[in-house]
């Protein structure tokens, strides 16, 4: 911490919640880390608490690990990344994998959503949560041997910032809250951010929760294959696209583990691009590779039951939104009644047994989930039920049925999840049509208007998958802000924006869960968008594979993996 | 003959300029662009239309096609846009994967198929005929991903005789990669065997009914080199005529079969190019296969005028 | 998808146009229709004898009825026609009338997903918990109703651009073939893309689009048997009759050549119900929750491991609707060689 008075205050005021009775001692955590307070700094809050200081980044693979092993070649499998993997614009499960082998991020998530240093070694607000100031770590060097500095960060926040191109990704984080010329070097070690209004979850959007912002040498010109310039554990060795990527180890990593030994443990990496999950669970299981980073539960069940195997699940945030475009009829005069009616149809449980295997969370439409982000208050369940939804119907002015399209993309399980929905509306009276297009067909749109235009914005209900963000106000910033791009359910309402407003701009805990519990209150009184689940993810490995770090299975952090001799 | 061999060349230009143009119009007509495949849904349109103009892809159509078949005719085949390497190796690595694996296949479905006309043949009529008609008949309109995904199961999950994917380790030798392709190979046998092998049998009924082999084996000539020394070559003349026309679908019909053992051959950069509109990538991977098409109904055409007796003895 | 196939019946007709169409060289002509014809008149010997019967006018009409009463018996006799047509047949069955028969093919249940084969559930259960035994017998309908009205639609494309380039021949005859080779020469899967990228989707636009892929190899068999015929007696005498083209190559040619075109068409159904089978198992064919054979194969594909029977019975369906299609054909080409 940058200020021993603020670290002092806002610790002061952490432990009062707890005690209060406000907060767990986990969601202490999460926002101590947040604001940037080192392991030590969170123990001794904990300690005040009068509580045990036990780890919270507890990985689900790390209880009982066996000694690290050095050297052998760890062979991933997944999807081939849909372009070149230049960070700056991946978007993709495959991008995001390769690139943080050789890449690393100011700030890493942890499974728990509570955040660990990485390039960043510590950081702190100013009072008004507008100013954010970044320590960098020291003797870092990247892989063509400059050393990593202030002006490589501030270098690659304008990159991504660029109004002429720069990263859709990145942006969407940082709207209304990160501009171009808002990074200062302000000196080698020293980064500040001015922010353009308060954010309290500011931290978040420089993680690797943020893929796009992976830090690059000042002297990056687009050209990855070419020039992969990192600071990871790996280096990109040989690239050929749609098939193969191999990773030797960086011998002059700046890590090292709690015995103070080089990592990474590993002598390399090799990436085995397979877009076919059937055809990655076979190479799996026939021993040919040792890691599927994500595993897709439908089918995964054999890995499951595989003696071999060990599938790692996390309690995922990644969400499939099924969005009421409030713009468009029925749901235009309809109203909450209508989008409440269909919410009420869903059997949450049965379609996370079908689709999940019962391993998701239930979500129950609305972002501020304590089951799932522990910061939020609990939600106000929604089970199935079809007498409601029925009166809902006929408040609606539906009484007689009613007959919706629902969009969606030949994309993961939503093909199955579209048809649970449809086949679960029946008995209410109402009569879903599935409208189902191809991936590119579902995101493309004319030049001239392409949110005008694109079927994922503008069809009047749709299922988009969004992959894990760390906090709630992460979702509702990119989906449910009137003025937010990527809003499939066009939903407007002042309320929820002016507590919104509000919420981001306070760093008051106790307040912070009031105007959590109000803006949850709203979403699911309007239901501009249904939320029955938040996706786990889990990620299958040989037996023999330990300590891939997540957060979750979309990221594939290496740096300290290790496999023993079988 | 060299008159005949050049009209056909000669006639492969027309056509391959009439498909490179259906190819730009296809990237044309899908939906989407590349800017915006390679940026991503979440992109904003500004950035979607600075990478559309900065890779020249907002100009009208007849403008990037004549830029492009003027490079191309050079030699100079470009860049991907999508996966930033050049095209030539890339696209030339999967035909590469893809004519081994075709290669393979042929070699497994000439023979087979060949006893098994031949068999039918020889008993024509019989329940035997029958049932290799009938099933190497309906083995040809099993899909592929079928009978592929049938045999993975059982042949190396269960049974664990044969590897999973396709491609063998890098380094491996030459009857390693084989090994691999063993699996892979079968669902494309299947689709080849009953056509061929009937070509196999029509040959053989043929030659069987000529009055010289009802004399030889009237005259007591051993049955077995009757088969051996007339039957089987005879029977090979049709065979060889339908393995050209077939070539060209087996390399152009990967695309199932390359998906399911994720083998990197040049059906599936066919699909992917055209849905992510590389448009170089599309058009260079579309007409070397129609190029290997045309030529392999070429040499099949001369293979057959060389097995056919009359010309051996008319000169 | 194998379109550019010729007729598994022989190279024949195909090849012999072709050589006739490399004109130039006599030689060749020669050897390659000697090479690779002969099949076909062993196999089907097109209409030599009922040309001569039509010579005979009055004679006409009768021996053609007492010949087709004869192959109807034939066919009757035909063990492989007949069971063919049973299997054929009991799909039909199943399209028409399986929704009063099993439970529905759609509806949910996903507290018994993937359950094995029992009393209630005959074939099991998929992923969503629905019937596998009602699926696959509904199944059947997307398929009977695509592949016959597609392979009709290629024979109606095929036929009239084959009678027209065969009976005009010239410049006509050349620019459709060069345009023929074109569509040949592409991957066959580019053009599936590009026709369904032109026209969209739906049951209607794969019905369109696997007849245009076929209407390629069929206008080629079509053509070549119109050349076969065109030069004989009966042809010429009603051109020296007067009679407009199109009444000569509808009246005089198609009834002379509706054998290779009812074998070419029964071989065309069998792929048509493959290239409906592999267009869904590429995604872009039909839309869930049809339970089409093929698009069911490629979606319970990854449950292979663990609930076999979800892709097992759907893909035993669509091999038998294959055979037996194949068992049809077989004992028609048998028949007619006869």
């Amino acid at each position: 911490m940058a200020s021993a008075k603020y670290e002092r205050e806002y610790g002061q005021h952490l432990v009062e919640q707890v005690l209060k009775g406000k907060m767990t001692r986990r969601q202490m955590l999460v926002r101590a880390s947040v604001f940037g307070f080192s392991m030590t700094a969170a123990g001794s809050l904990l300690a005040a608490c009068g509580g045990d200081s036990t780890d919270s980044s507890s990985s689900p693979s790390a209880a009982g690990m066996p000694a690290p092993v050095m050297g052998g070649i760890l062979k991933l499998i997944g999807p081939a990344p849909i372009t070149d993997p230049d960070p700056v614009t991946i978007y993709d499960q495959g991008g995001i994998v390769l690139v943080s082998q050789f890449l690393e991020y100011l700030i890493n998530l942890n499974d728990d959503n509570s955040l660990r240093p990485v390039l960043a070694e510590s950081w702190t607000p100013n009072d008004t949560l507008d100013v954010w100031t970044f320590k960098l770590r020291t003797g870092v060097t990247f892989n063509d041997g400059t050393p990593f500095e202030a002006e490589d960060v501030v270098a690659t926040m304008e990159r991504l910032l660029d109004p002429e191109g720069g990263s859709g990704g990145a942006k969407s984080q940082w709207g209304g809250v990160l501009s171009p010329k808002g990074t200062k070097a302000v000196d080698a070690t020293t980064v500040e951010f001015t922010l353009d209004k308060p954010y309290a979850d500011f931290p978040y959007t420089v993680s690797n929760g943020n893929y796009n912002s992976a830090i690059l040498s000042r002297s990056y010109k687009g050209d990855i294959l070419k020039n992969a310039v990192g600071t990871g554990a790996y280096i990109l060795d040989q690239y050929t696209p749609k098939q193969k990527a191999t990773f030797k180890k960086n011998p002059t990593y700046w890590g090292k583990d709690d015995a103070g030994k080089q990592l990474p443990y590993l002598d390399g990496l090799e990436y085995i691009m397979v877009e076919d999950n059937s055809a990655q669970n076979l190479q799996l299981q026939s021993g040919a590779v040792d890691c599927q980073p994500q595993t897709v539960f439908q089918g995964a069940q054999a890995l499951f039951q595989d003696p071999n195997l060990r599938v790692d699940i996390y309690p995922g945030t990644g969400i499939r939104e099924i969005a009421f475009n409030q713009t468009k009829e029925p749901w235009k005069s309809g109203g909450a009644n209508l989008c409440q009616a269909v919410a009420y149809c869903l059997d949450r449980p049965a379609i996370n047994k079908a689709l999940y295997d019962d391993r998701s969370n239930l979500g129950y439409d609305t972002f501020w989930q304590e089951t799932v982000f522990p910061s939020s208050p609990p939600a106000p369940e929604r089970a199935q039920d079809y007498d409601k939804a029925k009166q809902l119907l006929a408040d609606a002015g539906h009484a007689g049925g009613l007959e919706i399209e629902l969009t969606v993309a030949k994309y993961l399980e939503n093909p199955q999840l579209a048809q649970l929905i449809q086949d679960q509306c029946k008995p209410a009276g109402i009569t879903v049509k599935i409208n189902q297009m191809s991936y590119t067909e579902f995101y493309a749109g004319s030049d001239a208007d392409y949110y005008g235009t694109t079927p994922w914005i503008v069809a009047p209900m749709t299922i988009v998958e969004w992959g894990s963000r760390p906090a709630p106000g992460i979702y509702a910033a990119a989906m449910l802000l009137p003025d937010a791009v990527w809003s499939s359910s066009h939903w407007d309402n002042k309320d929820f924006v002016s507590t919104f407003d509000e919420y981001e701009s306070t760093g008051d805990e106790a307040m912070r869960a009031e105007l959590a519990t109000k803006l949850s209150t709203l979403q699911q009184t309007d239901t501009p968008i249904m939320l029955p689940f938040f996706i786990s993810q889990a990620r299958a490995q040989k037996k023999n594979v330990y300590n891939i770090k997540g957060p979750g299975s979309i990221y594939c952090d290496c740096s300290a993996a290790y496999m023993t001799t079988a | 003959m060299l008159r005949l061999i050049g009209r056909r060349l000669l006639l492969m230009v027309p056509t391959l300029i009439l498909a490179s143009i259906l190819i730009f119009l296809l990237a044309e007509v899908l939906p989407g662009n590349v800017g915006r495949s390679i940026l991503g849904q979440y992109a904003t349109p500004e950035d979607v239309a600075a990478l559309n103009r900065e890779l020249g892809a907002d100009r009208p159509l007849v403008v990037r096609y004549v830029a492009w078949a003027g490079n191309f005719v050079t030699g100079d085949w470009g860049e991907s846009p999508v996966q930033k390497v050049p095209v030539r190796p890339y696209v030339m690595a999967a035909l590469w994967n893809s004519l081994i694996l075709a290669g393979f296949a042929l070699i497994l479905i000439v023979p087979t198929s060949i006893v098994l006309g031949v068999f039918s043949g020889l008993r024509r009529d019989s329940a035997l005929d029958r049932v290799i008609t009938v099933s190497t008949l309906s083995m040809t309109v099993i899909p592929e991903f079928v009978s592929g995904v049938v045999l993975l199961y059982v042949f190396a999950v269960w049974l664990k005789w044969l590897p999973v994917t396709a491609l063998a380790p890098e380094g491996a030798p030459f009857y390693e990669r084989l090994y691999y392709l063993i699996l892979p190979a079968i669902p494309l046998m299947f689709l080849e065997l009953g056509y061929i092998a009937r070509m196999a049998r029509v040959g053989t009924v043929q030659v069987l009914s000529m009055p010289y082999i009802r004399t030889a084996v009237l005259k007591g000539v051993p049955r077995s080199r009757v088969v051996f020394g007339h039957v089987l070559r005879n029977a090979m003349v049709p065979t060889v005529t339908v393995i050209g026309s077939q070539v060209g679908w087996l390399i152009g019909g990967l695309v199932v079969v390359e998906t399911l053992f994720s083998y990197p051959g040049i059906g599936k950069v066919m699909v992917e190019s055209a849905l992510n509109h590389d448009v170089p990538v599309l058009e260079a991977s579309v007409l070397m296969v129609a190029v290997v098409y045309m030529f392999a109904n070429l040499v099949a055409d001369i293979v057959v005028a060389l097995l056919n007796p009359r010309i051996r003895k008319g000169g | 998808m194998p379109d550019d196939r010729p007729t598994p019946f022989g190279p024949d007709p195909d090849l012999r146009e072709e050589s006739m169409q490399l004109g130039a060289d006599p030689e060749m002509i020669e050897l390659r229709a000697d090479a690779a014809s002969e099949g076909r008149d062993l196999e089907l010997p097109g209409g030599d004898h009922k040309s001569k019967a039509l010579e005979a006018d009055a004679a006409a009409t009768a021996e053609q009825k007492r010949q087709r009463r004869y192959l109807v018996k034939a066919l009757l006799r035909s063990p492989t026609f007949m069971v063919g047509l049973i299997i054929v047949l009991f799909w039909v069955f199943m399209a028409l009338f399986s929704a009063f028969i099993t439970q529905s093919p759609t509806l949910t249940d996903p507290n018994i997903s993937l359950a094995a084969p029992s009393a209630s559930h005959w074939f099991g259960t998929d992923d969503l918990g629905r019937d596998v035994f009602a699926r696959t017998m509904a199944g059947a309908r997307t398929v009977l109703i695509i592949a016959p009205l597609a392979t009709l639609l290629a024979l109606l494309w095929g036929g009239i651009i084959g009678l027209i380039a065969g009976f005009w021949r010239g410049i006509t005859d050349e620019i459709i073939m060069r345009l023929i080779d074109v569509l040949l020469a592409l991957p066959i899967i580019i053009t599936s893309i590009l026709i369904l990228s032109l026209l969209g989707k739906g049951t209607a636009i794969i019905i369109v689009a696997i007849g245009a892929l076929f209407t390629p190899v069929v206008s080629r068999t079509v053509r070549a048997a119109v050349i076969g015929e065109r030069e004989r007696e009966y042809v010429m005498a009603a051109r020296l009759r007067g009679e407009r083209s199109a009444f000569v190559m509808v009246r005089e040619i198609l009834p002379n050549i509706t054998q290779p075109i009812i074998v070419e068409g029964t071989i065309r159904l069998g792929y048509a119900v493959f290239t409906a089978a592999t267009l869904s198992f590429l995604g872009f064919g039909l839309a869930p929750p049809s339970p089409d054979w093929g698009l069911t194969i490629s979606v319970e594909r990854v449950f292979l491991q663990i609930a076999p029977w979800t892709v097992l019975f759907p893909a035993a369906a669509l091999a038998s609707l294959v055979v037996a299609v194949n068992l049809i054909t077989d004992g028609l080409g048998r028949t007619f060689s006869k």
